[in-house]
């Protein structure tokens, strides 16, 4: 009994890691709806300045959002791996958020399903939640198609006049049009929104133009008061798989650069 | 007929080479995050289509071939910015059976 017990000990102490989070279920914010529940995958930091909430790229599902792209993130609020001064929501979309349909209308139906009502309402419902739950400011995370999430929430939160819920804005390897998208609304609507531009300096995924989002994001900054910063990763591989879903798309094998570069910018924002 | 053999035969060898360097990147990345569990699987998957290649390799040519293959695939390795030193491989080798045993892998 007595070695069961140390048994068990020791492989608690030593699978830490796979306890490092919690898996909560948000409620769906109209409850005569009948819909079901948000799920989301809670990574607590220390003595955390902010809380990063992921919007997974690709159809937003489970295995997107849990696959070795996540990692870097998910190690902003581990103390052994950075300083851990973040915390991260991962949001799993219930429903598939990208058209399984690669013709050119591709591009206005996956936007369509990311416009959907019930979408924004879950991603702003799982904000709330976590503001109430962690007193932190909030920092959306958008991946690839997750730019689009962004931009659909972000103008959803400036005509409900709820924009204080909004702290910041990270945004990684989205098409061009989400860039001028949410470079637009912020201009006109001059919320001086913090905002990191994440993207990889050899991405091959469709409408990821790398040096034309850089020119709009050094035009941007001349105009922003917040902290406006332009990450670009270098390192990791490429992969001969579809270029939007593998390879520097998706930071493959670049870890240590996403990690140590997302967190020294995300330092630099005052809340 | 010997015109298939050959392009395929440049196909697992182009494969070879970007799986090597991949694997290569993957190990550097355990010994950097020893305890992340993912890099671990994704390098077991990757050494098992690996050694798949190079039984294929092996079928299509000979094994001397495939040895002498190798040798330039460590040759390369070498000379990469994710070579490790001995420390590091044997740190490796020690992180990768710990884990094999945990998940119950033979080894």
């Amino acid at each position: 009994m007595i070695f069961k017990k140390i048994f068990l000990f020791f492989f608690f102490f030593f699978q830490t890691d796979l306890f490092a989070f919690e898996e909560m279920q948000i409620n769906f914010p109209d409850k005569s709806a009948n819909e079901a529940p948000t799920q989301t995958y809670y990574y607590k930091g220390s003595n955390s300045k902010a809380l990063l909430v992921y919007l997974p790229g690709g159809v937003g599902t489970q295995q997107l959002a849990l696959n070795v792209f996540s990692l870097p993130f998910i190690d902003l609020s581990k103390k052994n791996n950075s300083k851990g001064h973040y915390d991260l929501v991962t949001f799993i979309s219930a429903k598939p958020l990208e058209s399984t349909v690669l013709d050119r209308n591709w591009y206005n139906a996956t936007y369509q399903m990311r416009s959907d009502k019930d979408h924004i309402l879950r991603v702003e419902s799982v904000m709330n939640y976590y503001k109430q739950k962690t007193k932190l400011p909030i920092i959306l995370f958008g991946h690839s198609n997750g730019g689009m999430s962004i931009e659909v929430v972000l103008n959803h939160l400036i005509k409900e006049n709820k924009i204080n819920l909004l702290n910041g804005i990270l945004v990684s390897e989205s098409k061009d049009t989400q860039i001028d998208a949410i470079l637009s609304t912020l201009k006109k609507s001059e919320i001086n929104l913090p905002i990191i531009l994440l993207n990889h300096e050899k991405t091959r995924c469709y409408g990821v133009n790398f040096a034309y989002q850089q020119r709009q994001f050094e035009k941007f900054k001349e105009i922003n008061k917040a902290q406006t910063s332009i990450i670009t990763i270098q390192s990791g591989q490429d992969s001969s798989n579809q270029p939007c879903y593998s390879g520097y798309h998706m930071f493959y094998l670049a870890h240590k650069e996403v990690l140590e570069k997302v967190e020294f910018e995300l330092d630099k924002i005052k809340f | 007929m010997f015109g298939l053999f050959s392009s395929r035969q440049k196909k697992i060898e182009q494969k070879l080479f970007s799986l090597a360097n991949e694997i290569a990147g993957i190990q550097k990345n355990i010994i950097l995050y020893p305890k992340e569990n993912t890099y671990k699987d994704l390098h077991i998957d990757k050494t098992k289509e690996l050694n798949n290649l190079y039984n294929d390799l092996e079928k299509i040519k000979n094994k001397d071939y495939v040895k002498n293959f190798i040798g330039q695939l460590t040759i390369k390795y070498k000379a990469s910015e994710n070579v490790l030193s001995k420390e590091e491989q044997k740190l490796l080798d020690k992180l990768l059976i710990e884990h094999k045993v945990k998940v119950k892998i033979k080894v």
